[in-house]
């Protein structure tokens, strides 16, 4: 039975104006009761709010079963990205895979104790940071994650999955496939997120089919354009494209086909986490307590009608 | 029987959250989303308040049967009540306000709501609760006549309703004439029990010291529809009596309070309703209806309905609980 998280990149009005939840105990609270009220059982955070939570509440497992109290089951995902400005960070680099190897036990280290199953992993940086993209560059990508995603899992009990922005070096459908050749899946998962691959020009459901096996979880969100032209742009691709002001929006509200996506999860009985996200939705004035109820309504009274 | 849990539309309250029918679909999935099967709807005049009239539905959505299920598609299972101040302005109706304490005004007021009566009694809804009298400062004094003038309109209003199937339930609220227990009591007491009831609103009771578990304990045989929100601090400058008091929800009044109406449950500032007693009391006298939960005021209103669900849900009524998605 699929269970149902929610990615954090949750932004509330603040007597300071927007904010981030993770500042403030009591915005946890509004934040978290919120997500918990419409059913969700997982919360996906990013790898450095680890500490930040972990100060907030005591210790990271303290945070879980704060959780646990408002009616989740764990933390479900950690996600984390080498966006490419730390170029002591670079995946494709192979001088940089101990430092990334390093950073990724750390955090293991960290969430032990804890429920979390997933990292959900940006495989490549920014596009401009590693292009052109060959197949040696592809190569070090997938050296680096066979031996992290082998590390992550046999000694800590963690899937390594891998998250394709659409800004990011793997984002062509014949770059996705070689990396996914050339890595052991045993230990290197894949993570469709449903907007990110529309918007590269990916249908999410035929590359979800090809690599159902491979699947450990999806990004639920939605998209209004694609990008064949700007994902070069640095240094942040989704604030700097012109005329799109917004990339993502709640499942339903866009071009992505999500019923093609849940026939092939049925088709595949897909069995695992499936994460709804809507990064950035507070541009334009959108609203994440809204946009998370349009969310869980078209889940319930569509998606999961199929 | 359960409980039913409702949500107000009332927090919408702006030309940019509650007029084009695609905002309000947005609403209505989110209420849904948070497993509240019901809405309260706000009688209004013209643009500003497309949900407020039979004929304005009836342009949008087709009309009244049409509009009803188009909720019970979105998961919107009933219109619980249409919320009604005869002191409102209404373009439709040419005027700037009744007042149901002026008997040369009833006539004019029944007629008003026949429409609205109709559409409640359409749609299977049982109650239009109703403002019992015009604001104290426009009032005052609240003499014994005027709060029998009142009674007597709302009985006539009643008869009408049950034509329809539906009950006046009368909602006391911070800045009405009657907000003290002298005409609460008046009221209750002059008015026909078979035609007309009450709806408690806890947030609107507890802000001029009535305490909501004792009003309902006094009345709970006649408690048609509860209405649940928090308030933080009382009117205890009682400046309901200032002239154009209304202004000070906005302003904040002399000690410029920003928002006077909170979600229930907010842990960094408990408010001043005790609602596991008040669902006590509830529970032991057997209600089975609706409550409605309300957030005007909120800064945010999807963000209200969410955390007040969730309030709802682990607190308040576990057996509510929505199954994970």
């Amino acid at each position: 039975m699929n269970k149902y998280s929610y990615m954090n990149h949750w932004m509330m009005q603040s007597p300071q104006g927007l904010t981030s939840p993770d500042v403030r105990r009591s915005y946890m609270d509004l934040y978290l009761k919120q997500i918990a009220a419409l059913g969700f059982s997982g919360l996906d955070i990013f790898s450095f709010t680890i500490d930040k939570f972990a100060r907030m509440f005591g210790s990271f497992i303290k945070f879980e079963e704060y959780l646990k109290d408002l009616g989740f089951e764990k933390v479900s995902g950690i996600f984390n990205a080498y966006i490419g400005d730390n170029k002591a960070l670079l995946p494709h680099v192979r001088e940089c895979h101990d430092a990334i190897f390093q950073d990724f036990e750390e955090a293991c280290i960290k969430a032990e104790g804890t429920g979390v199953e997933t990292f959900i992993a940006m495989p490549a940086a920014s596009y401009c940071y590693c292009e052109p993209v060959t197949d040696e560059k592809i190569r070090n990508l997938a050296e680096l994650w066979n031996r992290v995603g082998e590390m992550t899992l046999t000694k800590y009990g963690i899937h390594l999955s891998m998250h394709h922005e659409f800004w990011c070096g793997l984002r062509e459908i014949e770059a996705i496939r070689k990396f996914y050749r050339w890595t052991d899946p045993r230990y290197v998962y894949f993570f469709c997120d449903t907007a990110q691959h529309r918007i590269a020009g990916v249908d999410p459901a035929q590359l979800y089919d090809e690599l159902h096996e491979r699947t450990w979880g999806f990004h639920l969100k939605d998209t209004r354009d694609t990008d064949f032209e700007y994902y070069r742009l640095p240094p942040d691709t989704e604030l700097m494209v012109p005329d799109v002001p917004r990339w993502f929006f709640e499942a339903g509200e866009g071009i992505v086909d999500f019923p093609a996506v849940y026939r092939k999860m049925k088709e595949h009985n897909y069995d695992g986490w499936i994460s709804v996200e809507h990064d950035k939705a507070e541009i334009g004035g959108g609203n994440f307590s809204e946009c998370t109820g349009v969310s869980a309504w078209y889940i319930r009274n569509v998606l999961q009608k199929i | 029987m359960a409980i039913k849990w409702a949500y107000s539309l009332n927090a919408w309250d702006n030309e940019e959250n509650s007029v084009r029918k695609d905002r309000n679909e947005r609403t209505f999935k989110v209420i849904a989303a948070a497993g509240f099967k019901g809405i309260e709807m706000q009688i209004g005049s013209g643009r500003w308040k497309p949900l407020g009239r039979p004929l304005i539905i009836s342009q949008i959505y087709g009309g009244t049967k049409e509009f009803d299920t188009y909720l019970k598609d979105l998961g919107i299972e009933q219109i619980v009540a249409w919320d009604y101040d005869p002191g409102m302005m209404s373009g439709e109706e040419n005027v700037f306000g009744r007042d149901p304490s002026e008997p040369a005004q009833h006539e004019g007021i029944v007629a008003a709501l026949e429409q609205f009566a109709a559409f409640l009694g359409e749609v299977g809804s049982k109650y239009l609760v109703i403002r019992p009298m015009c604001s104290y400062w426009q009032t005052a004094p609240v003499t014994e006549e005027k709060i029998a003038a009142a009674a007597a309109c709302w009985n006539k209003v009643g008869k009408m309703t049950s034509r329809y199937g539906v009950k006046v339930l009368l909602r006391f609220d911070w800045f009405c004439a009657a907000n003290d227990r002298r005409a609460i009591d008046k009221l209750m007491a002059e008015t026909d029990p078979e035609l007309v009831g009450l709806c408690l609103n806890t947030g609107e009771l507890a802000i001029v010291e009535i305490d909501p578990i004792e009003l309902y304990e006094a009345y709970a045989d006649r408690v048609g529809l509860l209405q649940f929100k928090d308030v933080r601090v009382t009117d205890s400058l009682q400046e309901y009596k200032k002239p154009f008091a209304e202004e000070i929800i906005k302003n904040g009044g002399e000690r410029g309070i920003d928002r006077w109406f909170w979600e229930m449950g907010r842990t960094e500032c408990p408010g001043l309703v005790d609602f596991p007693t008040m669902m006590k009391a509830v529970r032991a006298h057997g209600y089975d209806g609706w409550i409605v939960v309300e957030s005007d005021q909120s800064a945010d209103p999807p963000a209200s309905v969410l955390f007040n669900s969730w309030y709802v849900q682990n607190v308040l009524d576990p057996d509510w609980k929505l199954k994970k998605l």
